[in-house]
């Protein structure tokens, strides 16, 4: 699909970032379960294992300019299956939106809306966020570059105020008490989680111009992302201790709740909420994004608001129907440990070995 | 100019008849308005007086000259003609001076404008039409007996206000001059700060009834060639039949009329414009309106001052920050107080969470109709103050005080501690700079409270999500309206949110002056700017 928009350098940064910031800002506690005290290592390097496979899409991209890797499969291995994998896409897609979507409705309604329904609050936040979708790529990177800066400051302000009383450093010290298969188990969930992002970049480079030349701003926003993700979890089981904190479901505001400095700096869990309201509102719209994108080359751009709609429904009607922290928690745990990045794998895996064999058919790689 | 479809009645005609002997219309002919002049000049008056009629106050005189031998007559309207230089200029030059009468009369017609008239601006035409442009214009005509053509001399007077100070942008150490409604006086004091040749004018005129003089102002080289492309073809499509001022032609050129942000700047200040323009912005002025539009414009752009510039850059940056924070507040208290207060009480520390409970004691509204009610209330008294002249504004400000202030509160309809939300709401909300983002902020406060009041924090967050993305949305002839913070641009922030020394803004910004950004050094010439463009 040539797409006319096309994204800044900056944008990509920003909306890579973003991507990857998703279930496991909730489900690193599971790391810390299986991992114990070097969990925000192996949360660090969990992340930064995805930068070959995102540097991988972006080559891909650069072979076929403005298009999708669905567009490259469909290309390369024809319509069919190129329409299987899509509608996989799709439901993976739904399913990791709808496991972010319970499990910040859960801190909501447990923290702050005691009495409002669930459903209420997942149908607002699908409905603003398909409203966000409905405009151009440009101005939806613009709108996620806001909201990162905006959530990641908001964040460490807010535990800033730990260091005052309530971060020792003797919580997190040894920091290699752990087994290697402890480690190895970290590492492998970490990088699965954030297989969230390969998905979402691989509708996106579509709308890069010279992929392979941005892919700079693409490892530079996984690198961030790993720093910032390892050293908030680190942060937090400072004030907490990791044994605490593998026993915590929504960790970053149950530990804000902890931290009061002095009457008047308390309540900091609303200032979190703010984090994990923004950094929800940019991943849902991202998930929607990519899978309208897809939907768009299975019907072939018909009726491409109907589409949309289509698309947040299936995401908010999945959300209502999991309706459970803890469900949306374990299966959000299950995708990031045995399926986001195997399947991220093989997508791109057939379509490499489908632009090679097309390019041992014709001499060349492109189009 | 149509003129056919105009059909003055009888009784006007009767009296212009009364004024004019010899008048042989009794109508308009049915091609009056593709009508040339006419050889006579008791024709022509006729003509004129009918189209006119007589409230307009066409004054008509004939006189001789050449002796006596040449008849002469001129026409124009009282009330917008200068006539202490009509009598100097036109009629004292032609009665004095001794023309050869032999002549022929288009001759003689051609001598008297190239030589006796003393006025700056004269032309002549054989067109009807044009004679009644410019009578309507306060130009005099001059009719020779037996010439077809007419001279047009530019003669216009103008009530206009005296140049004054600012009242709606004052500001401390900056210039206390303010644009006029004259659309020439506007032009000089731009020219007056901005002596350059490559500032351009480009005349407009728009309102297919009003005819509203416009001018495009931009700075040649500097400012982007296509969006002042843009702006004239913007201009060019307006189909109206009015434009009253620049309020009106704002809202037919902007992008997107149904934000609630402002996509342009008015101000009525010469020396913001002649510093936007410096920048690579563009302005436009209008005819009847003392304010000019300055666009592209983003959103910080209406956070900002003259006195920005002419202030120390330390007290600058402080005076601009608590602009920003006034906003913020001015949109952002009432919401929260609701969402403390009704939803999210952790945060509250105990000893206040005690002493706004005690306050709400008795009180039979819900927190968010309170503050809905209130906000509402204070706008009416805000408006009420502003639409009435000045000592019964004071009255109704002294009133609503003390109504409010004292007797609510007393009452028990309202708790103080609401009282004081609103107030430092309503308060902050006039420390932006523009009044436009004024009404902005307060609309987005109602949109902010109606959230917060149904979801607490949780709604506020979304409400301001949907803010956000709709400022991302937004474009100002072109430019993104977060420009330059998003999308980033390092140089720009030198003066966005805080303002760097005057000598380190050393660049404009990429969109508004691509082909020309150093804008400090001695040594700027075109090697500087292809160095930056490569960068």
């Amino acid at each position: 699909m040539a797409s006319v928009n096309k994204v800044a350098k900056e944008q990509i940064a920003f909306l890579t970032y973003a991507s990857a910031c998703g279930n496991l800002v909730y489900t690193f506690s599971w790391v810390t379960n299986v991992t114990g005290r070097p969990f925000w290592i192996a949360v660090l390097l969990g992340v930064l294992a995805n930068i070959p496979f995102a540097v991988w899409i972006m080559y891909l991209g650069q072979l076929y300019q403005g298009d999708t890797i669905f567009d490259i499969l469909e290309k390369v291995l024809g319509k069919f299956f190129s329409k299987i994998l899509i509608i996989l896409y799709i439901i993976l897609n739904s399913i990791i939106a709808a496991c972010l979507l319970n499990m910040f409705t859960g801190s909501v309604k447990t923290f702050f809306l005691f009495y409002t329904p669930s459903w209420i609050i997942m149908l607002f936040i699908v409905f603003i966020c398909a409203m966000f979708v409905n405009s151009e790529i440009q101005v939806l990177g613009r709108f996620v570059e806001i909201l990162v800066v905006v959530y990641t400051i908001n964040y460490f302000i807010g535990f800033s105020f730990s260091f005052f009383k309530d971060f020792k450093i003797q919580k997190i010290l040894p920091i290699f008490d752990t087994t290697f298969i402890g480690f190895a188990k970290g590492f492998l969930i970490s990088a699965g989680s954030t297989a969230e992002c390969l998905f979402f970049l691989m509708v996106l480079v579509g709308s890069v111009s010279e992929p392979y030349k941005n892919s700079k701003s693409v490892v530079k926003a996984l690198a961030y992302w790993s720093a910032v993700l390892s050293s908030a979890i680190l942060i937090m089981s400072g004030v907490m201790s990791p044994e605490l904190l593998s026993r915590v479901a929504g960790a970053g505001i149950s530990v804000s709740k902890v931290i009061q400095v002095g009457e008047f700096i308390r309540g900091l869990e609303i200032l979190i909420l703010i984090t994990y309201q923004l950094l929800t509102i940019a991943k849902v719209s991202l998930y929607i994004y990519s899978s309208w994108v897809s939907a768009r080359i299975l019907f072939n751009s018909r009726k491409s608001l109907l589409q949309l709609i289509l698309v947040s429904l299936i995401v908010f009607l999945l959300s209502a129907w999991i309706n459970s922290f803890n469900t949306g928690y374990f299966l959000s745990v299950f995708l990031g440990s045995y399926i986001l990045l195997p399947f991220s794998v093989i997508i791109l895996l057939l379509a490499a070995l489908g632009t090679l064999l097309q390019k041992s058919r014709t001499g060349s790689g492109t189009k | 100019m149509k003129l056919k479809k105009l059909n003055p009645s009888k009784k006007s005609i009767g009296e212009v008849q009364n004024d004019n002997e010899g008048n042989k219309f009794d109508k308009l002919p049915p091609d009056a308005g593709v009508s040339g002049v006419f050889p006579t000049i008791d024709e022509n008056f006729g003509f004129i007086g009918i189209f006119f009629g007589n409230g307009i106050g066409l004054n008509k005189r004939k006189f001789t000259i050449g002796g006596g031998k040449i008849s002469a007559g001129i026409a124009y309207i009282e009330s917008i003609t200068n006539t202490d230089s009509l009598n100097k200029s036109i009629i004292a030059p032609l009665i004095k001076n001794n023309i050869n009468s032999d002549m022929d009369p288009n001759d003689i017609q051609v001598l008297v404008r190239t030589k006796y008239i003393l006025l700056p601006v004269i032309s002549s035409s054989n067109q009807m039409e044009q004679v009644i442009n410019g009578l309507l214009n306060g130009d005099v005509i001059i009719f020779i007996d037996n010439s077809n053509n007419a001279i047009i001399a530019g003669n216009r007077k103008l009530e206009k206000r005296a140049i004054e100070k600012p009242e709606n942008e004052t500001a401390i150490f900056g210039s206390q001059e303010s644009f006029t409604d004259d659309l020439k006086s506007n032009i000089s004091l731009i020219i007056k700060r901005l002596p350059h040749p490559n500032l351009k004018f480009e005349a407009f005129t728009v309102g297919k009834i009003s005819r509203t003089q416009v001018r495009l102002i931009w700075l040649e080289g500097i400012a982007n060639p296509e969006i002042i492309e843009d702006v004239k073809s913007r201009i060019q499509k307006i189909d109206m039949d009015i434009v009253g001022g620049i309020g009106m032609l704002s809202e037919l050129i902007e992008d997107n009329p149904l934000s609630v942000f402002p996509l342009y700047k008015q101000t009525e200040r010469p020396d913001i414009t002649a510093f936007n323009l410096a920048s690579g912005f563009f302005a436009i002025i209008c005819s009847n309106s003392p304010y000019a539009l300055i666009a592209p414009t983003s959103l910080w752009d209406n956070f900002k001052t003259m006195d920005d510039y002419d202030e120390k850059v330390i007290s600058a940056n402080y005076l601009r920050l608590v602009r920003y924070v006034a906003f913020a507040v001015s949109v952002l208290i009432s919401p929260l107080y609701i969402s403390f207060v009704t939803y999210n009480h952790s945060i509250v520390p105990q000893t206040i969470a005690f002493t706004i409970a005690s306050g709400r004691q008795g009180v039979p509204f819900p927190t968010v109709v309170e503050v809905l009610l209130m906000s509402f209330a204070m706008s009416i008294i805000r408006e009420a103050g502003v639409r009435m002249p000045g000592a019964v504004g004071y009255f109704i400000g002294t009133l609503a005080a003390v109504l409010i202030g004292q007797q609510i509160v007393t009452a028990g309809y309202v708790s103080a501690s609401m009282v004081i939300v609103i107030a430092i709401s309503v308060i902050s909300s006039f420390a932006i700079s523009t009044t436009t983002m004024v009404y902005t902020s307060r609309l987005l406060n109602y949109f902010f409270i109606i959230l917060s009041g149904f979801f607490g924090m949780f709604g506020l967050i979304n409400g301001v999500a949907i803010v956000l993305w709709h400022l991302s949305s937004q474009y100002s002839f072109g430019m993104p309206y977060l420009y330059p913070v998003v999308p980033f641009e390092k140089e720009g922030l030198g003066d966005t949110i805080i303002r760097y020394q005057l000598k380190s803004l050393r660049k404009r910004f990429q969109i508004l002056a691509p082909n020309n950004r150093v804008r400090v050094g001695s040594q700027v010439d075109d090697s500087d700017n292809k160095k930056l463009r490569e960068e």
